[in-house]
């Protein structure tokens, strides 16, 4: 995710999008880049294994829009994977899991408003 | 017959304590508002309602005794203008967002996921107020691992 948004960064600062969404967009990596740290300092437990999209992978491409739309959908699935593996997870583990279920879809709705142009 | 764990039983009290706390919260929330933002403060209210009203009946439901709202509640600050409304809702919503979290550390499969699912509605209603994403919703910095 954190990769994706390097991808988009570059989509975005390549057309002439508002800087304010060129900040905000930096703001939702840094908070992966946040994730992505608090679970690899828990994930030693060997219960819960994340599963990976083979898609995240894939380079972006095309248009900021179209960019944009990817990484909604790709937050809001992430979201929705989370939550679905909550059940094997220790009890912090899993509030740390549903939190960044919670801040994933908040990230698909600002990308939604910023496609709309809100 | 026995009851729930301990724990399910006091964190649904406590989801229930947010959401009739956020509830009484969005009135005042409201009338410090006006126009497509008051609406939005409306659904939230509806929302909370409806949420108060569904752990109530859950509470019951596992022969608990649902806990009673206050008639009043203190708020964190004085709310005298639409800026100090928008900060109350993020303040209610960033916790009704951490009791719903409680309920994701109880060993219930079915409300780990309904408490998941509500976390996630509340911080979608607070991003709307605080007009910007966080990284944890819910989780004081003190739980996150350094």
């Amino acid at each position: 995710m954190v990769a994706r948004y390097r991808g988009a960064l570059a989509a975005a600062s390549a057309t002439s999008v508002a800087y304010s969404v060129l900040a905000d967009l930096t703001d939702v990596q840094t908070q992966h880049m946040a994730h992505l740290a608090q679970l690899s300092v828990r994930l030693i437990e060997p219960t819960v294994r994340p599963s990976r999209p083979s898609h995240l992978t894939l380079p972006i491409t095309g248009s900021l829009s179209a960019v944009l739309a990817e990484l909604e959908l790709a937050e809001q699935s992430a979201s929705d994977r989370l939550i679905g593996q909550l059940a094997a997870a220790p009890p912090s583990l899993a509030q740390l899991l549903a939190s960044i279920a919670a801040s994933e879809a908040t990230h698909a709705e600002f990308l939604r408003a910023v496609r709309r142009g809100g | 017959m026995t009851g729930p764990p301990a724990q399910t039983l006091t964190a649904l009290q406590a989801a229930l304590a947010a959401e009739e706390a956020a509830s009484y919260g969005y009135g005042v929330v409201g009338a410090q508002l006006a126009g497509a933002q008051q609406q939005t403060a409306r659904a939230d209210w509806v929302a909370h309602q409806v949420a108060r009203d569904q752990l109530t009946a859950m509470i019951s439901a596992v022969g608990g005794q649902p806990g009673p709202s206050a008639v009043a509640y203190r708020l964190p600050m004085p709310v005298h203008s639409a800026a100090a409304a928008r900060a109350l809702a993020v303040i209610i919503e960033d916790r009704v967002t951490q009791a719903y979290l409680g309920l994701v550390a109880v060993n219930d499969r079915a409300l780990r996921d309904f408490g998941a699912r509500q976390a996630r509605a509340a911080a979608l209603r607070c991003v709307v107020w605080r007009g910007s994403t966080v990284a944890f919703p819910g989780l004081a910095a003190s739980s996150l691992r350094h």
